[in-house]
């Protein structure tokens, strides 16, 4: 029984160790944020459940495993919501995924997600750019110097959006 | 060995960020280093049966100070300016300094030496007349409360007295908008309410913080913790509450004239045990006569007083962070 046990423990911890050791090497070698953030969060719930889990094994009929449990259940509560928490704070941030599928097209659900964050910035910048060139046009009758300025304002605005349309389309 | 191993290994983390720090121009992620920094120190001293120091560094340090550093950024910018390059006076100073304290570790006594003059001085007396005296398991609690009484007294006034400070700096005045805010905080991203996830767990996790901060304020006597510790753990359970409810719901909550009154009541609570041990005849903070027997009496005290440390340390850290998200209102 004792060996049975240590065995399934041995078992549980080396598996967990792996885990921990596959999540610190896609943590270093995966292409760009979100697939590093898997990476590392593979490390803190199946990692850290299974080698928990071993350590309960060991512990016996003591108090001990009863407060690896309350650790195994903090944990498995409080890691995915830092992961998602984490996430979230990357997407609104803007940091955009690199993942393709087969086809080299980027994947529709994260084009789409990406495109809703980003939406809200960009109907701002289209209507000041459409205010700016609606005042371009009726300042064109008025006399020439207090034209200037407009005209300026609104041939920068416009050349910053193709910049950004060309960017989202490499994601 | 494997003590020496893993604490080899910790000392070279803490290196490697504190020169992280030192090298990033983003205050954000210097925050959250320090953070790490912080943790890491915690496994140390635990790793030094320190425990009570460790409980103290892992939630201060790592959770607390991160969250007012986070509000402290909040109201100023997010890069560091670049610093004056190429002058060599701080090069020289921070180089000297550390080469005077390389060298005086060279007398120190080995880690763990009996024959070290620290354990030569009181410590053996307190040790052996702590049970007989107070007849507490926890011989720190013992040191700290009784033994040293004084000196705890000062540092929960040490503690006091930068409250004022900080709250002087920070101001306690309501901004002239608040009325607005007060509706149109929920709007912004001041909190977590529009984040499921976070709000729930976090929310769920609360009474569990402030059940072990309780736990700790009361097992002082017997384990690791005390006031200290018990009040930054239920001052992080009310902390996290306001990040994920926002400040507006935290400040009904706990409310800010009761925070500001838990700091001076805490440090009232303490003093008023030293007066009434003199005013049943003994000495200041002498618990002995508190009761009708003079280990009772200990017990007593210690309990007053942990309590009176607790309530101070958890009103300082919940003043100050909300201070913070008062000016985070803009």
């Amino acid at each position: 029984m004792d060996l049975l046990l240590d065995i399934a423990s041995a078992v549980l911890l080396l598996t967990g160790g792996f885990f921990v050791f596959v999540g610190g090497f896609g943590v270093m070698r995966m292409p760009e944020f979100f697939t590093r953030m898997h990476a590392a969060s593979l490390t803190d719930t199946g990692g850290a459940a299974l080698i928990l889990i071993g350590l309960m094994l060991q512990g016996g009929l003591t108090l001990v495993p009863l407060k690896l449990a309350a650790i195994f259940l903090f944990l498995f509560l409080t890691s995915p919501t830092a992961s998602y928490a984490l996430a979230n704070a990357a997407l609104l941030s803007g940091i955009k995924t690199a993942c393709r599928n087969e086809t080299g097209t980027s994947l529709p659900e994260n084009d789409r997600a990406i495109a809703s964050v980003t939406q809200t910035a960009v109907p701002a910048a289209k209507v000041t750019a459409g205010k700016t060139a609606a005042k371009k046009v009726s300042k064109q009758t008025s006399p020439r110097k207090p034209a200037k300025k407009p005209a300026r304002k609104a041939a920068k605005k416009p050349a910053r959006k193709p910049a950004k349309k060309t960017a989202r389309k490499k994601s | 060995m494997m003590t020496i191993v893993f604490s080899l290994f910790l000392l070279t983390m803490l290196v490697i960020v504190a020169v992280a720090i030192l090298r990033t121009d983003n205050l954000f992620t210097a925050v959250m280093l320090s953070g790490i920094f912080s943790l890491i120190m915690a496994a140390n001293f635990f790793i030094l049966d320190a425990a009570d120091v460790a409980l103290t560094e892992a939630v201060i340090g790592a959770g607390i100070s991160t969250v007012l550093f986070l509000g402290a950024l909040a109201l100023t910018a997010e890069y560091d300016r670049s610093p004056p390059v190429g002058s060599w006076v701080p090069l020289l100073t921070s180089s000297a300094l550390g080469g005077v304290i390389i060298f005086a570790t060279f007398q120190a006594p080995r880690l763990g030496d009996p024959n070290a003059i620290v354990h030569k001085h009181v410590a053996p007396w307190y040790l052996e007349k702590t049970p007989e005296l107070i007849d507490v398991p926890n011989v720190v609690t013992a040191v700290l409360a009784s033994f040293r009484g004084y000196d705890t007294l000062g540092e929960v006034f040490v503690v006091f007295i930068a409250c004022i400070g900080v709250m002087s700096l920070l101001g306690r005045v309501r901004p002239r908008r608040d009325s607005i805010e007060e509706g149109e905080f929920d709007k912004r991203s001041d909190n977590l309410r529009h984040h499921l996830i976070p709000r729930v767990v976090g929310k769920m996790l609360v009474p569990f913080i402030v059940l072990f901060g309780l736990y700790v304020q009361f097992h002082g006597d017997f384990g690791p913790g005390g006031g200290f510790q018990a009040g930054a753990l239920v001052a992080a359970g009310v902390i996290l509450y306001s990040l994920v409810e926002g400040g507006a719901r935290g400040r009904e909550l706990v409310p800010e004239w009761f925070s500001s009154m838990l700091v001076a009541l805490g440090a009232f609570t303490y003093t008023c045990v030293g007066v009434a041990s003199m005013a049943m005849g003994g000495r200041f903070l002498d618990y002995s006569v508190l009761s009708h027997d003079p280990v009772h009496g200990q017990h007593l005290g210690i309990l007053i007083i942990e309590a009176g440390v607790g309530m101070t340390v958890a009103g300082v850290m919940i003043t100050i962070f909300q201070a913070f998200t008062r000016r985070g209102i803009r």
